[in-house]
């Protein structure tokens, strides 16, 4: 599963309600995602607009702008992070005016934690299209729940930081993925980017793909960042 | 038996009628029995006097006898088939002196004028009528030794003005033909009057049951109405207009009734909704707490957020409580001696910790002595959720200004606090209950839209009054004007 094993989902909760959303807030930093929160529509707005979160979880009743006006301003700037709504209105109508305005799933309060974490789940594989728990990328294949790689039937020797590094790299297949985005999914996102420890960390990964044979499967994009791809 | 309108109507009537038919039958019957005897003494007297003109006396030596000579016999219905009456003649000392028929005895007249009428009651209770007529010549004078004298001479002497000193001839005729017809009658009569009464019943019947129809189409459709199906207005067609304020009373009523239910639901739907948000932090909270094992300091936290929780919970239940007792007029109001001042203090104070917190400038205005007469409970209230409002929605850094006026009997109370997010149209609806418009929680959600809805009504409750300005972005301002109560 997408936790635990390096990589660090993040996850932004906006909700007014500080006792709900501390807690939630906790349950998901104990469940190993980076999580940020805010109270109010706008810091939630201003907060998500760089697109570094997997997963918002928001709430409709919002103080300053109401998480549905937050959620069209978010899909207006292309923001892909899966959306989860929270609140309390329960009719059809809400629910269909929230789907409508592009939240991607629906939580009623009062809910079952062990549901919103598992809904959370679901929007972070819908997040990287990763339906099957096994990634192929040509003879590459990433068992994203046994936390191995394989070549063919060998599998590759990767310490626990590279593997995670190789299943995000793996999720985010045939996109462009920024140093930012690896720093921030993968170490203390609070930490300021040490300038060359992602490019150093791709250039072990990459020996130990070439050592299994799996050589040109990441790709630089100078000036953006790295991809990995099947080699033609 | 259950007390119906139409039947009682059916039977007063019917039996009111049938009792005027009846006195109208009686006297109908009264006066055609009148009518019947005058004839039949009429045509009686007209046989006396046709026997009369016809005796023929005979004194044969002191032996004196009688004999009729002519007869105009009854007609045919006033003296039946073998009636043809008896005749007897006096003389003038009062012998009886000519008796057509044998063991009966007549009764002797005595009267002074003639012709005289009588009713007799013969054997067996027949009942007869008897006319005495006197006779211009009678027997009397023969016995004086005149001898014959016939009819003729009869007629021109004048009879005595005494009793005892005419000749007199009665006729005595039964009653029992014209009893007969008579009681016919009454029985027609009475079988009439009863047969009218019930046919009026029967008619009257009908009429109602025709004119409660709308009654009972009404009712049926007073049993169509639903909770689903109250805004459908009740509706008889062809309703008299007796039954149209019943109609359109109802459906005033049932109109209210809608606009209460749906009320009720609008703020079923609102409590869920406000129950939800803590009932959500609580269950995740101590769902969250159980997904480990945690130290002490965790798990007093757990318990000292959910206690949190469960009190906001709990106040606004009390509050909506309270708003619905207000609301209901069922608040019980106690006069006593209130001091204005010292309570917008208190209320300020409790606020102090917020105020301080958020660095807001407190400015208050108060005179030296300001009491009125008001129930302290409401009041504090009152002031409490003002307040609390203030501090919750007072920008950081900001002012929030209190003053207290008296003019008169009535004492106003102003709070005005910056950072306003209410636009001023919106001003009026921060009564409403749960009215969210403007989203300004302060940043922990603690209130839910009541307070000031509680404010109003416990305003309106004192008899006083509250009323709202707002500046989006500038100053919120909020005025009470309280009611000297009296000594109540």
């Amino acid at each position: 599963m997408l936790r635990a094993a390096g990589i660090f989902m993040r996850i932004l909760v906006v909700e007014d309600y500080k006792p709900l959303r501390e807690s939630i807030v906790q349950a998901l930093r104990e469940a190993d995602y980076t999580v940020e929160s805010a109270a109010e529509g706008r810091t939630g707005l201003w907060h998500a607009q760089d697109d570094s979160f997997d997963v918002i979880v928001l709430d409709i009743m919002l103080p300053g702008l109401d998480g549905l006006a937050v959620l069209k301003q978010l899909r207006k700037a292309s923001v892909r992070a899966c959306v989860l709504i929270l609140t309390a209105r329960d009719t059809t109508e809400d629910r269909v005016r929230g789907l409508d305005c592009g939240a991607d799933d629906y939580l009623t309060k009062p809910f079952a934690l062990a549901e919103l974490l598992a809904r959370v789940r679901a929007l972070l594989r819908r997040r990287y299209q990763q339906l099957d728990l096994a990634i192929t990328i040509g003879a590459l294949t990433v068992d994203t729940c046994g936390k191995t790689a394989r070549s063919g039937d060998s599998v590759l020797d990767l310490s626990a930081r590279e593997y995670a590094l190789l299943e995000y790299l793996a999720l985010r297949r045939g996109e462009v993925v920024t140093r930012d985005d690896i720093w921030k999914h993968l170490y203390d996102p609070n930490a300021v980017m040490e300038s060359n420890v992602v490019d150093v960390f791709i250039g072990l990964l990459r020996k130990k793909l070439d050592r299994h044979g799996l050589t040109g499967f990441i790709q630089t994009r100078r000036g953006q960042g790295y991809m990995l791809e099947k080699p033609d | 038996m259950s007390h119906s309108l139409s039947k009682r109507l059916i039977f007063t009537s019917a039996a009111a009628s049938g009792v005027v038919m009846m006195l109208m039958g009686v006297a109908l019957y009264m006066t055609v029995a009148h009518i019947l005897r005058r004839q039949f003494d009429h045509v009686l007297l007209a046989r006396a006097t046709a026997i009369a003109a016809g005796v023929d006396w005979d004194n044969n030596n002191g032996h004196i006898s009688v004999r009729i000579e002519s007869d105009a016999p009854l007609p045919r219905r006033y003296r039946g088939s073998h009636e043809q009456g008896q005749v007897f003649v006096w003389t003038k000392q009062g012998q009886l002196v000519y008796q057509s028929s044998q063991g009966f005895s007549p009764v002797k007249p005595r009267e002074a004028t003639y012709p005289a009428f009588h009713t007799l009651t013969l054997a067996h209770q027949q009942r007869a009528r008897e006319v005495v007529v006197p006779l211009q010549a009678d027997g009397g004078d023969s016995r004086d030794g005149s001898g014959k004298s016939g009819g003729k001479e009869a007629g021109r002497s004048p009879p005595p003005g005494k009793v005892g000193g005419r000749a007199l001839l009665a006729v005595v005729q039964s009653l029992d033909p014209l009893n007969d017809i008579l009681q016919t009658m009454l029985v027609a009569v009475a079988l009439s009057c009863a047969l009218a009464t019930g046919l009026l019943a029967v008619v009257l019947a009908l009429i109602a049951r025709q004119s409660l129809r709308p009654l009972r189409d009404l009712a049926a459709n007073i049993g169509r109405v639903g909770i689903g199906t109250l805004a459908e207005q009740v509706a008889v067609p062809q309703a008299p207009s007796e039954l149209e304020p019943v109609i359109n009373r109802l459906n005033e009523l049932l109109s209210r009734v809608q606009s209460a239910f749906e009320r009720e639901r609008l703020l079923t739907a609102d409590v869920a909704h406000e129950l939800r948000t803590p009932l959500a932090g609580i269950q995740t909270t101590l769902e969250l707490s159980l997904t480990r094992h945690r130290d002490e300091a965790s798990y007093r936290q757990t318990i000292e957020r959910s206690l949190g929780i469960a009190h906001r919970m709990q106040t606004m239940i009390a509050n909506l409580l309270t708003l619905t007792r207000a609301e209901a007029g069922q608040m019980r109001l106690v006069g006593e001696a209130f001091d204005v001042g010292q309570a917008v203090n208190d209320a300020l104070a409790e606020q102090r910790g917020v105020l301080d917190e958020k660095g807001v400038t407190v400015t208050i205005t108060i005179p030296e002595k300001c009491v009125i007469s008001t129930d302290r409970t409401a009041a504090e209230l009152v002031l409490r959720n003002v307040m609390e409002n203030a501090a919750s929605y007072v920008d950081r850094d900001g002012c929030v200004e209190v003053s207290v006026h008296r003019r008169g009997k009535v004492v106003v109370i102003s709070l005005a606090n910056t950072g306003s997010q209410v636009s001023a149209p919106d001003a009026a609806h921060v009564f409403e209950r749960f009215w969210r418009g403007d989203m300004a929680r302060s940043g922990d959600g603690a209130h839910c839209g009541l307070g000031l809805a509680l404010v109003q009504r416990l305003m309106a409750v004192l008899g006083g009054s509250v009323q709202a300005r707002s500046q989006q972005g500038g100053r919120f301002e909020i005025e009470l004007m309280f009611q000297d109560l009296g000594a109540v």
